[in-house]
């Protein structure tokens, strides 16, 4: 018999927006617990909040074993590590000093437009103990700003967002992002239909990416239901396409627990499921991998107190040595702030509205284009059709921000 | 009962929770727990901003509301503020959920027999790959109390299963489930019959869709798809607190305004069962029936008190918190399209070419809205045709509500048992959604 015990803390600090105002402060600070039991094949887990009683979770895991939930599995065993992304948070006082001038200096700036949504600070700390030789404790530490913007004129609920997330609270920063798109957005270009560079910007967003989180999730992968089954070691994309799934800030600025909910992690917290265009590895936890031969990933996750269950984790794709200009030259590209709502077909094809874009052309935001749709497959996005990142910034803002794929644009 | 500071308006949600979940996935169990839990949150009001705080330390309440307090100012003419002023005050249990109908009574291995009658109608099928069957529960036994005199008891329950498959043929590809939801544990058995039809025609689709001819089509929305654009291109924008403060918006969305075709009424109601059965909301305030959109024209938005204020409007119970962590933003209930005259057939046969949408993998909603469906057919001369696949319908909101031009006069109220709305940082939140089968034009189809 082994025993686990795994908890999740989180403190928050959050800012809500109204109306440009700031009309609400909440805070939490939620500790959720779980206690494991491993025992002949079996786990029994029993799950608390607030302060852990460990004779009481122990009694609990152990009855749970009635369930006979089998988990044959080796539990992670030897390894101590702990991890910190970010410093001390400021305090809840200099926090709201801060946003109240961040808010003050948008209105000012821009009065044609409302603010609205959250602002937050969090510090979260995953632990996993077992009595196999390991402790495991992540801390993250980290600002998340989340902004929605409207026009006053506009007859929309909402017009579009700015955000950020980061180490750091940097507010001109933001403000540099809002300029960008509110200075640029009465400027309402007209659009020819054609194929153009269509930039993703958020590095771990999921339109562009669901082909790959449902068909690569190692289950689907290894029962025959997905569309790259049995391609493992298959060149299927572009030479210049390597796709990680990652929790590592250094790299790639990801703000993300290092180990699993098995207390899986990677070397550099990297690993990749495609390398320049082959695909190499499903994404997996101890269960798939074990029942499909597949390489453990590390992507187990779930709630606190369930058995891990595996779910995708951050990709990101992994930037080139083309600088932006290399990328676009002279031409112009599509940057795209909103996709919602776009989906792949089964066998690949992919569509999707934008409700929110800006051209940009010679280094620079042009104006706002109308409401598009996109379209292309999978395998021409990220092969013939795959421009890349670029290993400089495209608007300036962040060191790496956006991923360029040519693909066929209309106006809706 | 708790000291409430003078100066302040003050209330308390504490949330006693029970949820089951199983979880079963190509014949091995991957959950079968149960946990119960209790947790509060706080809100206390000053006249100019509000302050919470989330807790699982229910026995540390009057310590949390004691320290909201500090951060707040003292306003002597709190009672007088319009927000205070519109609190309801209501009083006494509403528990709904007793003995039997109470999910916490019922044996954790009945509730895995309800998922694995199904298990062998997708072992048995060969084109199914993968399969998966989740069964969950919920009931929450909420109390609230409130400055203002409120001390109010009641619960909410909703119970289902989902069973979903991979289908695989050759190099074809497809992905379906099976949604039962409701708030009775009795009433989600014994659904073998409609399990097998859905599985057959997820199987004719698998073998038989064409890709569809992009361009723009009349589209039948079934009462799932229906019901999802009811929500998400219409029920949003009813949610009242995108319009505080915002003169265009008001002038926009006055209420008599035509907004739709005539044959068109949209409702939002807490009272109905389903996953949206809301009898308080978590302002301590009773559901009620809302007409969003009558006979086309706008009739009336969803509220909390901030908003029914801030719009010198009425109460309307919409003011709803996923859980314990969040404070209550105004949110749907059961959100549906009311049923009209026609018969499904007559829907169909009055179309030369166009599109019916079966089934959906989700939906969403700005000034454009989106459906990616699951299973579609082609309409052919007035007939359904070929099973067709699509990666997305769109269509700009405000066009698309007056380009309804026919109703089926059959309504069905649904639910997705494992996800639920989401809006901004709380999702899923647990909404009813639905209508007839209905018929719009001129949809943009890829």
């Amino acid at each position: 018999m082994n025993k686990e015990i795994f908890q999740i803390n989180k403190e928050e600090f959050s800012i809500k927006l109204a109306n440009s105002k700031i009309s609400s402060l909440r805070k939490k600070d939620i500790q959720k617990n779980a206690f494991r039991i491993y025992k002949d094949g079996f786990i029994g887990i029993a799950g608390s909040l607030g302060e852990i009683d460990e004779e009481d979770l122990e009694e609990k895991a152990i009855k749970a074993l009635d369930n006979k939930i089998p988990y044959p599995y080796e539990i992670t065993k030897n390894q101590y590590k702990t991890s910190s992304i970010g410093q001390d948070l400021m305090s809840d006082e200099d926090f709201l000093k801060k946003t109240e001038e961040m808010l003050e200096s948008l209105n000012k700036k821009h009065p044609d437009f409302t603010f609205s949504n959250s602002i937050s600070k969090t510090r979260s700390v995953k632990f996993l103990r077992n009595d196999e030789n390991t402790e495991l404790v992540s801390e993250l530490n980290y600002y998340e700003t989340d902004i929605v913007f409207k026009h006053k004129e506009s007859k929309n609920i909402m017009d579009g967002f700015f955000g950020d997330e980061d180490i750091i609270y940097d507010t001109n920063r933001i403000e540099k992002m809002a300029d960008m798109m509110l200075y640029n957005y009465n400027k309402e270009l007209d659009f020819e239909d054609g194929e153009y560079p269509v930039v993703f910007l958020t590095m771990d967003t999921m339109g562009p990416f669901m082909k790959f989180i449902r068909d690569l999730h190692g289950m689907i992968y290894g029962t025959g239901s997905s569309l790259f089954s049995g391609k493992i070691g298959e060149k299927l994309f572009s030479d210049n396409f390597t796709l990680l799934q990652t929790a590592s800030y250094e790299n790639y600025e990801v703000i993300k627990h290092f180990f699993d909910n098995e207390g899986t992690y990677q070397e550099n917290f990297t690993v990749p499921l495609i390398e320049n265009g082959v695909l190499k590895r499903a994404y997996t936890d101890k269960k798939t991998s074990e029942m499909f031969d597949l390489e453990l990933t590390g992507s187990a996750d779930g709630d606190f107190d369930s058995v891990p269950n595996l779910n995708y984790d951050t990709f990101v794709v992994k930037p080139s040595d083309k600088t932006a200009k290399d990328i676009f030259g002279s031409k112009k590209a599509v940057i795209v702030i909103e996709a919602g709502g776009g989906d792949f077909t089964a066998d690949g094809k992919y569509a999707s509205p934008v409700q929110l874009s800006y051209l940009y052309e010679d280094g620079e935001i042009k104006g706002r284009l109308p409401q598009l749709n996109i379209s292309s497959h999978v395998y021409d996005m990220y092969g013939k059709d795959f421009l890349g990142v670029p290993k400089d910034s495209i608007l300036g803002f962040r060191d790496k921000d956006g991923m360029a794929i040519n693909m066929k644009v209309s106006k809706i | 009962m708790y000291r409430f500071p003078k100066g302040f308006y003050t209330d308390v949600r504490i949330e006693d929770v029970f949820e089951t979940a199983i979880s079963v996935t190509n014949d091995n169990l991957d959950e079968k727990k149960e946990k119960e839990y209790e947790a509060a949150f706080i809100r206390l009001f000053d006249g100019k901003r509000w302050f919470y705080s989330s807790t699982t330390d229910v026995s540390n309440i009057q310590n949390e509301i004691d320290k909201l307090s500090e951060m707040a100012e003292i306003n002597d003419d709190i009672v007088e503020h319009p927000t205070v002023k519109k609190f309801q005050v209501n009083e006494g249990e509403f528990y709904k959920f007793q003995e039997n109908e109470n999910v916490r009574n019922i044996d954790l291995d009945k509730k895995f027999d309800v998922i694995s009658d199904y298990f062998d109608l997708v072992k048995e099928c060969k084109y199914v790959k993968m399969w998966k069957a989740n069964y969950i529960d919920l009931n929450i036994r909420k109390s609230f109390f409130s400055s203002k005199g409120s001390r109010l008891f009641f619960d909410y329950q909703k119970v289902g299963y989902r069973i979903s498959w991979q289908l695989a043929d050759g190099d074809e590809r497809f992905d379906e489930g099976f949604d039962v939801s409701a708030n009775i544990f009795e009433s989600i058995k014994n659904k073998r019959d409609k399990m097998k039809e859905k599985l057959d025609k997820s199987i004719h689709f698998l073998k038989n869709a064409v890709n569809v001819e992009p361009g723009k089509y009349t589209v039948v929305l079934s009462p799932l798809a229906a019901g999802v654009f009811a929500h998400e291109s219409f029920g949003h924008k009813s949610e009242s607190d995108f319009m505080i403060g915002d003169k265009t918006m008001r002038e926009e969305w006055k209420i008599g305004k035509k907004v739709g075709s005539d044959i068109l009424n949209i409702v939002d109601d807490g009272n109905l069962q389903g996953n949206g059965f809301v009898p308080f909301d978590d302002e301590g305030s009773r559901a009620q029936e809302t007409f969003l959109i009558k006979e086309g024209k706008l009739a009336g938005r969803l509220h909390s008190v901030e908003t029914a204020v801030d719009l010198s409007e009425e109460l309307t119970g919409n003011a709803r918190a996923k859980d314990f962590e969040f404070e209550p933003i105004v949110r749907m209930t059961n959100t549906y399209i009311k049923a009209g005259d026609k018969t499904f057939d007559e829907l169909i046969s009055e179309i030369d070419e166009g599109i019916l949408i079966d089934t959906i993998s989700h939906g969403s909603g700005m000034s454009t809205f989106t459906i990616a469906p699951r299973i579609a057919y082609y309409i052919k001369n007035g007939k359904i045709d070929k099973p067709v696949k699509i990666s997305v319908v769109t269509g700009n909101v405000f066009e698309t509500l007056n380009e309804i031009d026919g109703l089926s006069d059959k309504l069905e109220i649904l639910s997705f048992t494992l996800g639920g709305c989401g809006k901004m940082e709380q999702f899923p939140l647990p909404v009813g959604f639905g209508g007839p089968y209905v018929r719009v034009r001129n949809l943009n189809v890829q």
